[in-house]
């Protein structure tokens, strides 16, 4: 089913135009991104039920303007078609920002570093996603129920367990980017969902996480009915989970925890913000090889259909699909518009923004290592002791310095080619980048991604968007 | 004045059992540096409001009340509102949770201490903001790369079907500083964010020349050394991070769950304890706390909560909802952390050989299970000689559980992000993986 278009971007859409050809008439480049995006999230556990909006809705508008020497912005949420402010006094209110914006930098000791003005291909389009179910032709009651019999199957299904957060949430994205040669609109829907089983025995606490998402409506919720026994058993199953002995160790990454490492280790230090400010190392090996012959990555908002995928970014420039490593060696990085103005570079479409509220960023989208040609069973076989990394809770980049961490929810041990049957909970991987990628030595042949989680930019400006791989052997350091 | 309009269209409602609105209207500025020149200026207008519907209901001889919480946009007409108001309500039928009650208009009066931040503009203090900071580079073996500078001002107003009507105005400033520097170790960088709702340039001065010179520390650092188990002192802010399971563990919410077992009167630590007892209690007004408020998400109006006294649960904290279901008085969600330091000299909690880690990727403690662990940026490895050597890679790992009953807290104190307590905390024996070879 298609997703249908924003309404209120269509009755505001004139209201934009006038307002960008007002600024216009004083400075060299105006845009302005509208966003509303809605959506539901539906949580079930135990003894509580909680429905409430997404948050991820926005609704609201940022102008960009460059002034002859640099850029300045202005978010708001006032603008509609018939009320709120008026456009003349809306601009003439965004006139004095930019006009204090100046006068303040004269006054201090700090550079004022001259930025060319935008310059744009002319274009007019529109697009809209499409899913098996729309959000909006499913009731409360028929998605709170469904998720009500999963909880209770849970509980009919383990003894420890003492709570389950069964979660839902589906968002339907709707921009428009104006600018004077562009007016853009998409809308799409994504969907996420959650198992958090909660298991007991005597002392021992312990918690599991199953995640779920794509470009997906109500039925995604199949997928978590699907998951539920494998999700409880595993759970279950962490109740006799052991500790890791830190050491080195051959490692068989799972296609989420390969994601993660995608992320982390070079998704970030591509990003080409980091560039600009001299912070990735990534810049030092541009056409050189940072992983073994048979290591691929990807990113771009069209090299994928999951939770990073869109027609445009947060500042009207259209989705691609990077190649950033090839047969191991680093070609491209990701970058946003002023990035690359600045670096003299081709922006791919990745500029992001949290939301109309927040600045724009260098981010990624869909991130993934491509698929080998090996069978995990293979790659089981080849390792005599060695863990394979399941499932992961978090992980942080470090572009200069090239660490890679995550924590790793669980790993089941490999002994002598086969699981042991023993897992180690929880699990910190960490270890340097370029020998972590140029020890990958078998990849399997499947990639499967995920986009449950989002992304930040150190610790702040979250945005959507998914990674993913095939099973990769690897070298690590786990603690 | 959407507030005024939702009323009334909300007091039209007869199916209503009653509702809430939360607004936060935010005037923002923000600066962004690279280096010392200036990458972009920008400035916000935003008025956020969600509106709460409840509807109570009976099904099988059970009282429920069920509640949706939706977004109101400034742009909503009267028809969307109306439209969005009865589809809430209609949707609220089938959340069937216990009934409990909505925050209640209260005599009490908790005012908000006014920020240093009310006596200028906005925009006047991200330049004061970033001078206090950039001021720090002279003399430093270690630079600025990269800084961002966001304040907002921040008209809190909660408006229930009981009467209640409260609103308070705060300040909400943050700081981002990515700083550099090169050594034997290579070039490196240390990331920090700072939060703060006062404007204090001495106090940020000084945590930025802190983070400068553990930076010229990283880049000399060697590799941190296979200690296997060790004590270990972690200082700074993931000491705040470490007291979440304690958090956790006393929450209403985790009670009512089944997830924690804590009973209050029984020790939430261990009964025999040989370091620290643990004194935590809950302030809703931690001077320079961005997390500071009067009031919380209900409105219902808080004070200053003991939760832990001599490692004893002194009692379950947590909204009004959850606190009711419970049987117990009401404390609120308490936005702010304040643990008693330690009675040891800092002298004293350093005078064995341990590593000292500074400096995490990203420290992490899982609230439910006590696990804790993270990468190490920047540690400094104490001998049995006593030389202090700086360290990176590598990392921590322990769970709370096997270390409570010997830590130890020092008697220095910090205040950060909504965390007053230990500067550092004392783990007795914890798993240090060593670096790999770089």
């Amino acid at each position: 089913m298609k997703v249908p278009p924003s309404g209120y971007l269509a009755t505001i859409k004139s209201s934009v135009r006038e307002l960008v050809a007002i600024l216009r008439r004083d400075f060299p480049y105006v845009s302005i991104l509208t966003t509303d995006s809605s959506g539901m999230r539906y949580s079930v556990s135990k003894r509580a039920v909680d429905v409430r909006q997404s948050a991820w809705c926005e609704r609201g508008s940022v102008v960009r303007i460059h002034d002859g020497l640099r850029y300045h912005e202005y978010s708001f949420n006032d603008l509609n078609a018939e009320g709120g402010r008026d456009r003349e006094a809306l601009a003439e209110e965004i006139r004095r920002r930019v006009r204090h914006s100046a006068a303040f930098s004269g006054r201090v000791e700090f550079g004022i570093p001259e930025l060319p003005a935008i310059s744009e291909q002319a274009l007019d389009a529109s697009w809209c996603g499409e899913v098996e179910i729309l959000p909006e032709t499913a009731s409360v009651e028929q998605i709170v129920s469904r998720l009500s019999r999963l909880k209770d199957l849970a509980f009919e299904r383990s003894e420890h367990l003492v709570e389950i957060e069964i979660r839902f949430e589906h968002m339907r994205v709707a921009k428009l980017f104006v600018s004077e040669k562009r007016q853009l609109e998409q809308s799409y829907d994504w969907a996420q969902g959650y198992l958090i089983p909660v298991v007991r025995r005597d002392e021992i606490l312990r918690e599991m996480f199953a995640t779920f998402s794509g470009l997906k409506g109500v039925e995604l919720i199949d997928e978590l009915e699907q998951a539920l026994p494998q999700t409880i058993d595993c759970a279950e199953q962490l109740l006799d989970a052991g500790r890791i002995e830190p050491g080195e160790y051959e490692v068989i990454l799972s296609p989420k925890v390969a994601g993660l490492m995608a992320h982390e280790s070079f998704g970030h230090g591509v990003e080409l913000d980091m560039f600009v400010k001299n912070r990735a190392k990534a810049e030092e090996y541009l056409g050189k090889r940072v992983a073994s012959g048979m290591v691929n990555l990807h990113d771009g908002a069209r090299a994928a259909e999951e939770t990073g995928s869109y027609w445009f970014d947060d500042e009207g420039v259209l989705g691609s699909d990077t190649v950033v490593i090839e047969k191991g060696i680093f070609k491209a990085g990701i970058s946003d518009l002023l990035s690359a103005l600045r670096l003299n570079t081709v922006p791919t479409g990745n500029g992001k923004r949290e939301s109309f509220e927040r600045k724009a960023y260098a981010r990624m989208t869909n991130t993934f290592f491509m698929a080998g040609s090996d069978s995990l069973e293979q790659m089981i076989a080849s390792i005599e002791h060695g863990y394979l990394l399941e499932e992961f809770l978090s992980g942080m980049e470090d572009p200069k310095n090239w660490g890679i961490q995550g924590q790793i929810l669980y790993a089941r041990e490999i002994r002598e080619g086969k699981l042991s049957g023993r897992i180690v909970s929880p699990v910190l991987m960490f270890g340097y980048v370029p020998d972590v990628l140029q020890s990958v030595s078998m990849l399997s042949g499947q990639v499967q991604r995920s986009g449950s989680g989002m992304c930040g930019k150190g610790h702040k400006e979250y945005v959507k968007n998914s990674s993913g791989g095939p099973y990769i052997k690897t070298v690590m350091r786990l603690g | 004045m959407m507030i005024e309009r939702l009323q009334r269209l909300l007091s039209g409602i007869r199916e209503l059992s009653g509702w809430r609105i939360n607004q936060r209207q935010i005037e923002g500025r923000e600066l962004f540096f690279i280096r010392r020149d200036v990458d972009m200026q920008r400035s916000k207008d935003v008025d956020h409001i969600s509106l709460t519907v409840y509807r109570d209901f009976e099904e099988g001889g059970t009282s429920y009340r069920g509640s949706v919480v939706v977004q109101i946009h400034p742009t909503h007409s009267d028809e969307q509102l109306r439209a969005s108001i009865e589809q809430s309500l209609n949707s609220a039928r089938y959340v069937r949770n216990e009934s409990y009650p909505l925050a209640e208009p209260g005599s009490r009066i908790v005012r908000m201490p006014e920020s240093g931040f009310a006596a200028r503009p906005l925009e006047q203090w991200l330049p004061l903001m970033a001078e206090a900071v950039y001021a720090q580079e002279e003399g430093q073996e270690a630079r600025i790369n990269s800084s961002e500078f966001f304040l907002n001002r921040i008209r809190a107003r909660i408006v229930n079907s009981s009467g209640l009507d409260v609103s308070y105005l705060s300040y909400s400033a943050y700081v981002e500083l990515i700083v550099e520097s090169s050594g034997s170790a290579g070039e490196v960088e240390l990331y920090r964010e700072l939060s703060f709702s006062d404007f204090d340039a001495d106090a940020l001065g000084a945590e930025v020349s802190a983070q400068l010179r553990h930076c010229r520390d990283r880049a000399s650092a060697r590799p941190t050394p296979h200690l296997k188990r060790a004590a270990v002192v972690i200082t700074g802010e993931p000491v705040a991070d470490f007291f979440n399971y304690y958090l956790l563990r006393s929450a209403a919410r985790s009670v009512y769950s089944g997830v924690s077992t804590a009973k209050v009167g029984e020790s939430i630590q261990v009964e025999r304890i040989s370091g620290e007892s643990l004194n935590l209690t809950l302030e809703p007004l931690l001077e320079n706390s961005p997390q500071s408020a009067p009031v919380d998400a209900d409105g219902f109006a808080l004070a200053s909560t003991p939760v832990v006294r001599d490692s004893r649960l002194e009692r379950y904290w947590g909204p009004l909802r959850f606190c009711h279901y419970l049987g117990v008085p009401a404390t609120g969600s308490i936005g702010n952390v304040s643990v008693q330091p330690g009675s040891r000299a800092d002298e004293k909690l350093r005078r064995e050989p341990h590593l000292e880690v500074v400096y995490f990727s990203d420290f992490v403690t899982e609230p439910l299970t006590g696990d804790f662990g993270g990468e190490i940026r920047l540690g400094y490895y104490q001998d049995a000689d006593g030389n202090r050597t700086p360290v990176t890679g590598g990392s921590v790992s322990g769970n709370v559980l096997d270390v409570q009953q010997r830590m130890y807290f020092s008697r220095q104190i910090q205040n950060c992000a909504g965390f007053r307590g230990p500067q550092s905390i004392l783990l007795p024996e914890v798993n240090v993986a060593g670096a790999a070879s770089t």
